[in-house]
């Protein structure tokens, strides 16, 4: 098999970023007599340069968690967290090694909600948390970001209208966001973080509420955006077909307590990049052969089959 | 001579634009698309303007002089005057105070000393209780500072602590304002509070990746997610105030409709004490009704 690896564009004299989760450990504390959950147990992970990261696993194996603990919302009970950042060789006056450690969220990692947290067996209640501002516009929530930053009108809408078109949006520019449907809500948080354009894109199953065709289409657009931007992308998923298609990296969690269990390197998307149709990437018999291996370790996982 | 013509029949559409407006007060628009098991759901005017007519009938048929009395050939109603005047007389001495005096002033002058003092004292809860409860909100120092005090004040009488206010602040307007005031304060703060607490955590998630910074989240997120909140405490708050008036025009006021309900009891004027508890109720429910159109302007969002 030919291992043509992609490099997505990086400026000169950049400096390389990792990402690192050193025997991270997170507990719930159990409210009302309720037993403590130990949502992420010894999790060793390093995310690097422009690694598109997929998650894996089933409902309530601490995915969001994960993503939660990236992205600054909450703190690990033991572990560490921190950004490493190596400076090129020509800015040899500087330390070679910088280490920070993640403290609260930032404008370097953007965030992807999941637009409804998940039907949690222990959590039962199922909510809408697309965390878009419901008092402003479609339009005006995806220019919040940069009119965060006093960027100028103009420039905002410009930027604001070519991610809004991006995501199919361009004629719900003044709607309301409780005026759109589920899966709209979800592109305009899409569209919102491609604006914020943050260096690590998180992403808590961007897709989920997607109908087929458009998710294909808006994979292909993420893997675009991907290509040309060189990002770090975390990208968490339910679907194993769309995990395989769309990442350079695949991990894969399980419950009780949640855990890394799984690593594998993926390719498929360097094959859709490289020319090939995404219809005839997912179903190349390798693809499918994998698909199936996946599957049946998230079965074995669920206890599904022994 | 054609732009005329446009603004006629302009003027037409508006007509029949307001007309369709009026009638959906009444029914189902059928443009608006019904859920099912919304509590409570439909157009309630037509009942409300049936509960009006029917108790202004039960009022007005119960103090009809219809009844046989005592005299011969004198005719007298089922509750005597004086227990409850007839609508009739009430609006005749509501027609009679607009211009004559009584106990110091014409009803306009009533109402006017009473809308300073209860619009007064809410305009400064506002301004106070607002950024008060933000802060109780968002910093649980001034949350541990104020919670007992509040808390303790708040299910008081401001009957019990109208003598203190008199003894400390005199019987001028100072002490009638802060009554009202304190009565407006406390739920303004409170619910306020709660707004701040109804905000999404994720909101100030998402606005934090998103670069923000603690200023911009707290008056772009925070005051902006609690203000349903906030505007339903402001009418709570006011329903307060107006509550308080009589109380606090109980003592020394020259003029205010508290004070004109306080003569008249004195009195026993019983159609002035209605008149002034009928001025009261409108004033107050006028405020209400605005108040509640710029609900629906200012927070469209609410509940969804
Ligand atoms: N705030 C919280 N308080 C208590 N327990 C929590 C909290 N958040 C998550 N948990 C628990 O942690 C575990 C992992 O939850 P998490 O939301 O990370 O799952 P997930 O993998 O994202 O699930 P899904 O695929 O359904 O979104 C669950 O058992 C859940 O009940
Ligand atoms: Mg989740």
């Amino acid at each position: 098999m030919k291992k043509q690896k992609i490099v997505a564009k990086k400026a000169a004299g950049q400096v390389k970023t990792k990402l690192v989760l050193a025997d991270v450990n997170v507990v719930f504390p159990g409210h009302g007599g309720a037993e403590s959950v130990q949502a992420l147990s010894n999790i060793n992970l390093t995310l690097q340069g422009n690694d598109f990261t997929v998650v894996l696993g089933s409902s309530g194996c601490g995915k969001t968690t994960l993503l939660s603990l990236i992205a600054g919302f909450i703190k690990p009970n033991s572990g560490e967290l921190f950004f490493e950042r190596t400076l090129a060789e020509t800015d040899s006056a500087m330390p070679k090694k910088q280490k920070i450690t993640v403290d609260g969220p930032s404008r370097d990692r953007g965030v992807v909600f999941q637009a409804v947290e998940g039907p949690s067996r222990d959590r039962g209640v199922v909510f809408q948390k697309h965390a878009l501002l419901p008092w402003l516009s479609v339009l005006d929530n995806v220019e919040f970001p940069l009119k965060l930053r006093s960027v100028s009108k103009k420039e905002r809408f410009q930027e604001a209208l070519k991610n809004l078109k991006l995501m199919g949006l361009e004629d719900f520019l003044n709607h309301k966001v409780y005026e759109l449907s589920g899966g709209m809500q979800q592109r305009v948080g899409i569209a919102r973080a491609l604006t914020a354009d943050p260096s690590v894109l998180l992403m808590d199953e961007p897709l989920g509420a997607l109908d087929a065709l458009t998710r294909e289409n808006v994979q292909q657009i993420i893997l675009k955006g991907w290509l040309a931007t060189g990002k770090m992308i975390f990208f968490i998923t339910h679907s194993v077909e769309e995990a395989l298609f769309i990442g350079t990296r695949l991990i894969v969690m399980s419950p009780r307590p949640g855990r890394i269990t799984h690593e594998f390197p993926l390719d498929f998307s360097e094959e859709f990049l490289s020319g090939k149709t995404a219809r005839v990437v997912k179903s190349s018999p390798r693809f499918i052969k994998m698909r199936e291996k996946i599957l049946d370790i998230i079965y074995r996982d669920e206890g599904l089959i022994k | 001579m054609y732009s005329l013509q446009r603004l006629k029949l302009n003027f037409a559409v508006e007509i029949m634009n307001f007309i369709r407006k009026i009638k959906y007060l009444f029914v189902k628009n059928p443009s608006d698309t019904e859920v099912y098991g919304v509590p409570g759901q439909g157009k309630a005017l037509l009942v409300s303007i049936f509960s009006v007519i029917f108790f202004a009938a039960i009022w007005i048929v119960v103090t009809l002089p219809i009844f046989p009395s005592d005299v011969e050939g004198e005719l007298i109603p089922y509750i005597k005057p004086l227990f409850l005047p007839s609508p009739q007389d009430v609006f005749a001495k509501f027609t009679f105070i607009w211009s004559e005096e009584f106990s110091g002033g014409t009803l306009p002058t009533h109402i006017g000393w009473s809308m300073y003092r209860v619009f007064g004292a809410f305009f400064l809860a506002t301004a106070t209780a607002v950024p008060l409860g933000i802060l109780m909100g968002i910093n649980k120092h001034v949350r541990g500072f104020l919670d007992p005090p509040i808390e303790f004040y708040r299910p008081i009488p401001p009957l019990a602590y109208l003598p203190l206010m008199v003894i400390w602040f005199g019987i001028g307007e100072l002490s009638k304002i802060l009554l009202i005031f304190l009565a407006i304060f406390a739920p303004l703060v409170l619910n306020t509070r709660a707004g701040v607490r109804s905000v999404g955590i994720e909101l100030i998630h998402a606005a934090y990746s998103m670069g923000a910074t603690r200023a911009q989240v707290t008056f772009q997120i925070i005051l902006k997610g609690a203000m349903p909140e906030i505007l339903t405490g402001m009418r709570i708050g006011i329903g307060f105030g107006w509550t308080t008036l009589v109380a606090a025009e109980l003592v020394a006021a020259q003029a205010g409709l508290g004070a004109m309900i306080k003569s008249a009891s004195d009195f026993l004027v019983t159609d002035v004490v209605v008149m002034g508890i009928v001025v009261i109720g409108l004033v107050a429910y006028s405020f209400d009704l605005l108040m509640r159109y710029f609900e629906r302007v200012a927070v469209p969002w609410k509940g969804k």
